[in-house]
């Protein structure tokens, strides 16, 4: 577990930079950094796929404020920083800006992306190999900029940039000749846009255009995992051990994005505003692989045993989305309003690959007739697909405490799906023309007044089909939420939410029902001591008809849970000492069960008024129950953190 | 009178109504009476406010904006709480002549902050201004130092959890979820707080997409050989955004009955082709069917997602 040195320069850098920039007339300056030491016992690699914080040091917070920071460069600069070093996650945000002349925004996000589970989609679970064939340990850099001029202008210009980097090693699996065989795969997908534009007002009318171009590069090597030419198939077919004794695959791909945004506001009458917006995207993509393998294998659609397999793609994906919507915001009489609108969506997505197979050595399964056999497919595939949507939501917010809503909705959407005959292998649901069309209506009512709150809504919707299996025909939301802010010193609120979902189509059989409860009650019974303790349930039913496929018997694919949380927490908080303890338990039964408890604590010193020392202490303890999983995902991860705080 | 001539009428009175009547929103923000109070003599009693305003966005409001003229420096209280003379006079027992609290001052931030794409609906947004949600009840306006952007009251996943408590407890306790707490990933990152209503408040990317491509932007394609995004469903059809008991926030514990429940096409009316009779799901190799169609999003090289 190491520290990245440049995400520790960037938190330096930004420490020692704010002493300069928060000589300004007014600033404020807020900065912790600190050391993070790691131990974990049981499954490393289950702790770091659900929370992944690392030894090292760790830039906890950073927050900066100044006005007139640079000289006359800016204004006013804001900068904001959590999580950099030790991750798993960090951010920085900056804002800066000089009255009418510009205004910049920056933002930039670290992500350490790691997945290693003992038992998701592991077929060698029953033979102990741990972790699963899906691995990876990636980084992902986001970086976007935004810098508007003249801001408040009648024209103001834009200009953007955004970059998204995701590189690292991972683990995969690849089906051939008769087996499944773990590859490492090394990929690296860059995302970049640039954009300009404009904002304008003039009059009565207000709006942005802009015109963004987007690249994608994707480029990605895979070779065989040493030590896994054997694959996950123990035993051989016909008679023959499969084997894979090398494989070699390299791909790319481009895609180029023009991206155009459109937006209008006109206050056409004092009561009447009209809202129009434009967005299209058209996607031209293109990708190339080659591959070469060689081993012992076998293809039951050729018939024959091969000795090795040189491949090459070449593919070009075209994709043209654009939607327009537009909605009119009136307001009927003082305190009651009403918006309607439409939107018109359509993606259209065409396909063409062309893929060259050479198998070597091949021998039919007698053994006899040797030869090398080429084989060619041309694919082409598309899909069409329109949404128009109609809304109309009414407001009524006359009577100061109560406020009524209501809304009613109607979406068509239809599809078109035509694959190539390369992908259909059992004929059937895998193309065709679908249409389904959703009513939605809506009703709810809050009502606040001398700390208490009381609220609640329904959502009903029923749909004429189902283009997907798992797709309701009727659906029911229920919400209501009470709440009692009293005498400055309690809080409670109450909120509860239920979700019934349903297809009852003959070979469907769908229903869903998902339920959550929750409460939460905050104490203040002496100034500086902050109590708070929280309940929930969290519960999921659903069952659905399925069809085994080894033998076409009907099933049912019944899912459960049932998961209930508690939480309690406590903050003292005296002139030079603080201190927070927080304790989360999470206990879930049903289809997966497991528990998961987080403790957490944190206790600081102030020297003075601008300079603390913080000890903290975090634990999270996973358990699973279920028996097939034998216990391997669990893990006790302790984290302690010492840091120092600066504020001024 | 004829049909036409009703609805002629009709229509007339109806439009004629709305141009005479009060502007949409609250009444744009006028200059403060010239023997307002000044901030000097505010900070006699509200210290920490004047201070603190002086150190937030809105000490800009000395600047002029597209639809407001400059506020002198001094008059900067007066410029939202309106004629606070009586209230001094009083020496604070009667109310300033705007409080700024409820859906009354809410709907008075929107005199100057409807000017932008971004809160374009906030006057008809998922929280639009009321007694019991409104602009107050998330952002400071006098002071958030310390708080982040957008002079929001509280940290903004804490602000939301203050009444999505059930959603941060997901969040908070789920074994697989996004990580609120390390702040790259927030609420708002995937909903708009000013959105619309019929749009479930969900902030689309800037083609129109949904929010998990902005930072999954591998996942977007185009893919020769799709599978579910683009066509039918999409990102939420397998899984959980706000946290989930499954691995890789799926929506079921098990691979094989996730994909079946569309993958079983008994009345073949429904997209989803039946996986061939080989996949004998008794043995643990056919269980989890990523471990073959492993380009589960889609893929450019392999009809079969293999690859």
């Amino acid at each position: 577990m190491t520290t990245s040195p440049r995400l520790l320069l960037c938190a330096a850098a930004l420490v020692l930079a704010a002493p300069a920039m928060s000589r300004g007339q007014s600033s404020f300056v807020d900065a912790e950094l600190g050391y993070r030491f790691v131990h974990v016992s049981g499954n490393e690699d289950m702790y770091r796929s659900q929370f992944n914080e690392r030894e090292g040091l760790v830039l906890s917070r950073f927050s900066l404020f100044a006005q007139d920071p640079l000289g006359g460069m800016a204004d006013r600069i804001r900068i904001e920083s959590a999580g950099l070093g030790a991750g798993p996650a960090g951010m920085l945000r900056l804002e800066a800006g000089k009255g009418s002349a510009y205004t910049l925004r920056v933002r930039y996000d670290r992500m350490e992306l790691f997945s290693a589970l003992p038992g998701f989609a592991n077929p060698l679970l029953p033979d102990g190999i741990v972790p699963g064939e899906h691995t990876y340990d990636r980084v992902r850099h986001l970086l976007d900029l935004n810098l508007e001029l003249m801001p408040g202008r009648a024209i103001t210009p834009l200009v953007g940039f955004t970059y998204n980097r995701l590189s690292g090693p991972g683990r995969t699996t690849y089906d051939v000749g008769g087996d499944e065989f773990r590859l490492r795969e090394d990929r690296t997908d860059v995302e970049s846009e640039i954009r300009v534009g404009a904002a304008f007002h003039a009059g009565a009318f207000a709006g942005e255009v802009t015109q963004g171009w987007r690249k994608n590069r994707e480029s990605a090597d895979s070779s065989l995992v040493p030590g896994a030419g054997a694959g996950n198939n123990p035993g051989t077919v016909l008679g023959v051990p499969v084997e894979l004794s090398d494989l070699v695959r390299h791909g790319t791909s481009t895609t180029n994005t023009p991206v155009t945004r459109a937006f209008v506001r006109g206050d056409l009458l004092p009561r009447l505003r009209v809202i129009g917006a434009y967005t299209r995207a058209s996607v031209s993509g293109d990708a190339s692989e080659r591959e070469n393998l060689s081993g012992n294998l076998v293809s039951f659609e050729l018939s024959r045993f091969f000795g090795g397999l040189a491949e090459t793609e070449s593919t070009q994906a075209k994709n043209r989305t654009w939607q327009a919507n537009g909605r009119v915001e009136l307001d009927v009489a003082p305190g009651i309003d009403l918006t309607a609108g439409y939107q018109h969506r359509r993606r259209e997505l065409d396909g063409f690959a062309l893929i060259s197979e050479l198998f070597l050595d091949t021998v039919n399964f007698s053994g006899s007739d040797p030869r090398d056999l080429a084989r060619l497919i041309e694919a082409r595939t598309s899909i069409d697909r329109t949404d128009d949507v109609f809304d109309v939501d009414v407001a009524a917010r006359p009577i100061d405490p109560l406020t009524l809503k209501a809304n009613w909705s109607h979406t068509n959407e239809d599809l078109t799906v035509r694959e190539d005959p390369s992908e259909i292998v059992v004929p059937g649901s895998q193309e065709g023309s679908f249409s389904r069309k959703v009513r939605s209506f809506g009703g709810g009512a809050t009502f606040s007044q001398a700390g208490i709150t009381l609220g609640g809504d329904v959502k009903v919707d029923r749909a004429d089909d189902a283009i997907l299996r798992i797709d309701f025909r009727d659906r029911t939301r229920l919400r209501a939420r009470a709440g009692w802010h009293g005498l400055n010193w309690l809080n409670l609120l109450l909120t509860a939410q239920q979700v019934d979902s349903s297809n009852r189509q003959d070979g469907i059989g769908y229903s869903g029902r998902s339920r959550l409860f929750g409460g939460e009650l905050e104490v203040t019974p002496i100034a500086p001591l902050h109590l708070r303790v929280g309940a929930s349930t969290d519960q999921a039913d659903s069952k659905i008809f399925i069809r085994e496929p080894q033998d076409f018997s009907i099933d049912r694919s019944l899912h459960s849970e049932n998961g209930k949380s508690i939480e309690a927490g406590a903050t003292l908080d005296l002139s030079r000492v603080t201190f927070d303890a927080d304790y989360a338990r999470l206990k879930n039964s049903g289809t997966f069960p497991f528990t998961l408890e987080r403790l957490h604590g944190r206790f600081g010193w102030g020297f003075s008024s601008s300079l603390w020392a913080y000890a903290e202490w975090g634990r999270d303890n996973y358990r699973e129950s279920l028996a097939s999983l034998a216990n391997l995902g669990n893990y006790d991860a302790n984290r302690y953190i010492f840091s120092v705080r600066w504020r001024q | 009178m004829k049909k036409s001539g009703w609805v002629t009428l009709a229509a007339a009175g109806f439009f004629g109504a709305i141009a005479s009547g009060a502007p949409q929103g609250a009444p744009p923000p006028s200059p403060p009476p010239a023997a307002a109070p000044t901030a000097a003599a505010c900070v006699d009693c509200h210290e920490d406010q004047v201070k603190a305003i002086g150190r937030n966005q809105h000490s800009r409001l000395a600047l002029a904006g597209p639809k407001r003229p400059a506020v002198a420096g001094d008059q900067i209280c007066a410029s939202c709480h309106g004629d606070t003379a009586a209230h001094m006079e009083a020496s604070g027992s009667t109310p300033v002549e705007r409080p700024m609290a409820g859906r009354v001052g809410g709907d008075f931030c929107l005199s100057c902050h409807d000017a932008s794409h971004d809160r374009a609906s906030f006057a008809r947004s998922i929280h639009q201004n009321s007694a019991t949600v409104n602009c107050t009840s998330c952002h400071s306006v006098h002071s958030s130092v310390g708080a982040g952007e957008h002079l929001l009251a509280r940290p903004q996943a804490a602000l939301c959890a203050t009444c999505h408590q059930t959603q941060a407890s997901q969040f908070r306790n789920k074994p697989f979820s996004h990580r609120l707490e390390t702040g790259v990933v927030s609420c708002v990152s995937c909903h708009d707080p000013h959105g619309r209503p019929a749009g479930r408040g969900i902030r689309l990317g800037r083609d129109g997409e949904l929010p998990c491509l902005s930072c999954h932007a591998e996942k977007r394609g185009p893919f020769v050989f799709n599978h579910v995004l683009r066509g039918a469903g999409d990102c939420l059809s397998c899984h959980q955004p706000h946290g989930s008991s499954n691995p890789k926030m799926l929506t079921r514990a098990r691979v094989d009955q996730l994909c079946l429940e569309c993958h079983s096409p008994i009345n073949g009316k429904t997209l989803g082709a039946q996986p061939p009779s080989f996949h004998n799901l008794l043995s643990p190799r056919y269980r989890n069917c990523t471990v073959c169609h492993v380009a589960v999003h889609g893929s450019n090289s392999s009809p079969a997602l293999l690859k």
